[in-house]
């Protein structure tokens, strides 16, 4: 008798940690023996605010009609200190996208959108495009170590400052823009030779610690008269000191960048490992805030993945002012987050500077459909808030949010749903 | 002159007292300056400060146009973002001086500490006296004068932009990614007229000249590990062995 | 994040005055806590506790009298539960430390300074209210240290307020300006040494690196000084005092101030140019430099 029977192997075995990803990763340090560096912020899976749901009225408080009674959007940023706060009439701002990672028409579609849905957009880090000032609602400067194309013309064309510390995407790493997207135009307006691949300025040069940001800001200050709204944007990482710090320097607001913001190139590992969530960092935030007494003086916003209405109206009701849409905003105009916006081989003519691949976007179409986008996530936020019984997006509240998740309970502090217990501190009243 | 007394006022206040006179007289003095911070930052009309004393942080700050002079020492941060004008000093500054300077012109007769022209993108500074490490760090633009000693790293990362020196020693204190290089007669006779005018005695034919590297340009490796000879490699047991390396 | 200053006087100038003058100059680096240590008086051996409430007075006084004799006391009150305490005593050199330990292990009492010819004054607030509560006042000293703050963590903790000293050496008081990125490795690291932590501010635990480098060493400051620049990792720059010595260190990275100037018989030491004004208004004052110990003899 034949005792030797050939086994045969199963077809399908788990891979655990060693997918097809793993893999190509070490393939590529293997190979190059450096750091891979490519576009867009984390892509692995985070606890987000899907992880929440949003109570609605039913008998124990009536519901406002969806379609025939208002809902009011309009939102203020900046009061603490500014004599021109911005008012904006959604809370949807455009986050900074620098020209350079985005090409010229992307830019200009961005802020004609701005104006469309009338909100703020910001630069981002190449510099303040002439077009885009000329065609956006209201402008944002961004002030960032590198001061890349940064002059006090700039400050003189804001509506709003914001110091930049860190990106959800790469926090305590600088910006990167790769040789091939440094172009002639790009390297004459930024100032830099040809064909580098950019690292830029790793602190502010004229601000080192905090210490002596508090007599920066009195500079800023007395430079814009007290006008303009000075924010500082901060990567969500220790958000309660660095929450702390910025509210005793000076800020008129903060902007949190999560780990799920993205950016034009940042090395892999930084996305994927460094900081926290956006959801969490944003309880963090309105903790700190709350603790320090100062959360109805200090405008906060969030950034870092936000991708509909849902986001908007969950955020607003943690206890955000507003929130920024970078990728979204892309998305919108026609991205399919393929992750090369690095090599500048963009199909969409948005994340590149090849002549030829900048004629597929169309500008007025593009900005159409971001001033659709925004206009359609308002709308969502409006409709929750409104099955909420709330009037205001202003009135959404924690209270009236449940977690679905273990983690997302325990990040936040929201109740679990159904049961209304809350592994660890609670995070609003009992309701 | 007319003259304005700093001790009790706030940079607010004495910024908008020395715009108001020279808009009126054309020029003003400072007495009690007493190392305040914030001294004529952003003053925009033509004119001439005279400051007699020292100040404090961001001293001349995003400055376009007037000339201040500072009679004595200023502290960190002076010159941060100037636009246009002069920004004279007569003795010596604090570190991280002229950071992100856009245009115009510094000159420090004294010393400065580390880290002058961080980010610097066009204009000029000149410096007398010593200069601290780093030197000119990732400039993008602008002309940095170094008369005196350097410290280390001088002209680190440059993107563009030119560090003209005359210490010695420089080749040892070189920054990465930049190159040391003889003067043209161009540059040679546009330091001459800077000396002329700032009444600085030196020679240009003395200097030379830290420009951004054109090949091989910032490559950073993070790890770069010191290997020594005598451990076993596959190359080193190939060559013992007569044999061609099988890698 | 804060300021700090430190002063030699060799002629008899007023040393804590100087010291909060200099630091009313460079309030505004830190508006939470401000403290002072000033040395060379010839008051004999000074306990500064702080405790948390008065009714716990006499938790303090029993465990002084288990190792040396009170020969007389000061309560200083500053508005809130916590109450200071000015006790001078007679106790062996030997047990100073035991004492400082034994102190330090207790709940609601918190030792600012133990020590002869020492006394730290700390508290939170702005200068002005340390000059307010405390009654300030050294005819004799040869020199001293102090330290505004601003705080992420505890700015309501008297306690967490700089200068710190530690057990391991009780005649050392350290200041510190930046952020240590390695504290709390450190602190399991002393901890195993048997160091006893009072607050979470990251600068405590310098105070007691260095103390430990002290007893080890002998009382050797730039030894110490320079151990604790090879361990401590995050940018900084301290000074640190002992009553026969003041010495001070920057970090590799040099991105903190620290400046320092000589004339007329008086070295003075900050973080911003503008503290010596008052004293020599026209000074040019040296900084130092990335990775320097500076230390001088009393």
């Amino acid at each position: 008798m034949d005792l030797e029977v050939k086994r045969k192997e199963p077809k399908n075995i788990q891979h655990g940690i060693w997918s097809p990803e793993t893999l190509s990763e070490i393939d590529y340090k293997a190979s190059y023996g450096e750091h891979r560096i490519r576009g867009c912020g984390a892509t692995r899976y985070m606890p987000t605010f899907d992880d929440l749901m949003i109570l609605p009225s039913q008998l124990s408080r009536l519901s406002v009609d969806t379609y025939r009674e208002p809902c009011e959007t309009r939102t203020v940023l900046g009061r603490r200190f500014a004599s021109k706060p911005l008012v904006l009439e959604t809370p949807v701002m455009i986050a900074g996208m620098s020209y350079g990672a985005l090409s010229k028409e992307a830019k200009i579609a961005l802020a004609k959108a701005s104006s469309l849905v009338g909100t703020v957009i910001s630069n981002g880090e190449g510099g303040l495009l002439p077009e885009e000032r000329q065609n956006s609602y209201r402008q944002s400067i961004q002030m960032l170590p590198s001061r890349i194309a940064f002059t006090r013309r700039n400050i003189e064309a804001a509506d709003m400052l914001e110091i930049l510390v860190g990106i959800g995407a790469k926090p305590g790493l600088s910006g990167h823009l790769m040789g091939s997207k440094i172009t002639e135009e790009i390297a004459h307006f930024r100032q830099l030779p040809i064909g580098i691949d950019l690292a830029s300025h790793p602190r502010h040069g004229d601000a080192l610690g905090a210490d002596d940001m508090v007599v920066m800001m009195e500079q800023l200050r007395e430079l814009t008269r007290w006008e303009i709204p000075i924010f500082f944007k901060i990567a969500a990482g220790r958000v309660r000191d660095d929450v702390k710090i910025a509210v005793k320097i000076g800020a008129d607001g903060i902007i949190i960048d999560g780990a799920q913001g993205g950016t034009g190139a940042a090395p892999v590992m930084a996305t994927n490992h460094l900081g926290i969530p956006t959801m969490p960092a944003l309880v963090q935030a309105v903790n700190t805030l709350e603790e320090m007494g100062m959360k109805d003086e200090v405008s906060l916003i969030i950034s870092g993945g936000i991708k509909d209405g849902a986001d908007l109206a969950k955020a607003l009701a943690i206890g955000a002012d507003a929130v920024a849409i970078g990728t979204s905003a892309m998305v919108a105009m026609g991205c399919r987050v393929c992750l090369r916006c690095h090599t500048g081989i963009c199909a969409f003519g948005i994340g590149t500077q090849d002549p030829e691949l900048r004629k597929k976007l169309d500008i007025d179409e593009a900005a159409q459909r971001v001033a659709n986008y925004i206009t359609a996530v308002t709308a969502e936020a409006i409709l929750l808030a409104k099955a909420a019984g709330k009037s205001r997006l202003k009135s959404l509240e924690r209270e009236d949010l449940r977690s679905l998740t273990l983690e997302a309970c325990s990040m936040t502090g929201i109740p679990m749903a159904g049961s209304d217990f809350v592994f660890g501190k609670r995070f609003g009243f009992e309701s | 002159m007319e003259y304005i007394d700093a001790l009790n006022l706030r940079s607010e206040e004495l910024n908008r007292m020395i715009a108001e006179k020279i808009e009126h007289f054309g020029e003003v003095g400072i007495l009690n300056p007493h190392s305040m911070h914030n001294i004529g930052i952003g003053l925009s009309r033509p004119g001439k400060i005279l400051v007699q004393g020292s100040t404090g942080f961001y001293t001349g700050g995003f400055l376009e146009g007037p000339t201040i002079i500072v009679e004595g020492n200023t502290g960190w941060y002076a010159g941060d973002n100037m636009m246009a004008g002069e920004l004279i000093i007569a003795k010596n500054t604090g570190s991280n001086v002229g950071a992100y300077f856009n245009g115009g012109v510094m000159v420090i007769y004294g010393g400065t500490g580390s880290r002058v022209g961080y980010g610097m993108k066009g204009g000029t500074i000149i410096v007398c006296g010593s200069a601290g490490r780093t030197a000119g760090q990732m400039t993008m633009g602008g002309k940095l004068i170094l008369l005196g000693k350097v410290g280390k790293q001088v002209g680190e990362s440059m993107y563009k932009g030119v560090i003209y020196v005359q210490d010695h020693e420089v080749e040892e204190k070189l920054g990465s990614n930049v190159y040391l290089d003889g003067i043209q007669e161009a540059e040679a006779a546009e330091l001459s007229a800077l000396f002329t005018r700032y009444h600085i005695k030196a020679d240009p034919l003395n200097f030379r000249a830290i420009r951004p590297a054109v090949s091989g340009r910032h490559k950073y490796w993070l790890f770069r590990p010191e290997i020594k000879r005598n451990i076993p490699t596959a190359e080193h047991n190939a060559e013992k062995r007569g044999e061609p390396l099988w890698i | 994040m804060c300021g700090i200053a430190g002063v030699i006087n060799r002629k008899g100038t007023d040393v804590s005055g100087t010291l909060l003058e200099m630091l009313s100059l460079i309030q505004h680096r830190g508006m939470d806590a401000s403290g002072i240590a000033v040395y060379g008086n010839n008051e004999g051996v000074v306990l500064r506790a702080a405790i948390n409430d008065k009714e716990k007075y006499l938790v303090l006084k029993n465990i002084i009298a288990q190792y040396g004799a009170i020969a007389s006391e000061q309560i200083v009150k500053n508005g809130s539960q916590v109450v200071f305490a000015k006790i001078n005593l007679t106790i062996a050199q030997k047990d100073i430390p035991v004492l400082h330990a034994a102190i330090n292990a207790s709940e609601d009492l918190y030792v600012h300074s133990l020590g002869t010819g020492m006394t730290v004054y700390k508290d939170r607030g702005k200068v002005a209210d340390l000059i307010g509560h405390h009654h300030i006042d050294h005819k004799t000293a040869t020199h001293g240290i102090g330290h505004v703050r601003m705080a992420t963590e505890s700015a309501e903790d008297v306690n967490a307020a700089h200068p710190f000293v530690s057990p391991f050496y009780s005649d050392l008081s350290i200041v510190h300006n930046g952020q240590f990125t390695n504290y709390y490795n450190l602190r399991r690291s002393l901890e195993s040494k048997k160091a006893r932590f009072r607050t979470r501010n990251d600068s405590e635990v310098a105070s007691h690196l260095i103390a430990w480098a002290m007893m080890k060493n002998g009382g050797d400051l730039e030894d110490a000084l320079s151990y604790a620049l090879r361990e401590l990792d995050g940018i900084f720059c301290i000074i640190a005092a002992t009553s026969r010595q003041i010495g001070c260190v920057k970090d590799k990275m040099g991105i903190k101030p620290l400046l320092l100037f000589e004339q007329d018989g008086m070295t003075v030491f900050g973080s911003e140019q503008i503290e010596f004004t008052r004293l020599f208004p026209d000074v040019y004052a040296e900084e130092l430099e990335p990775g320097e110990v500076r230390v001088w003899n009393i």
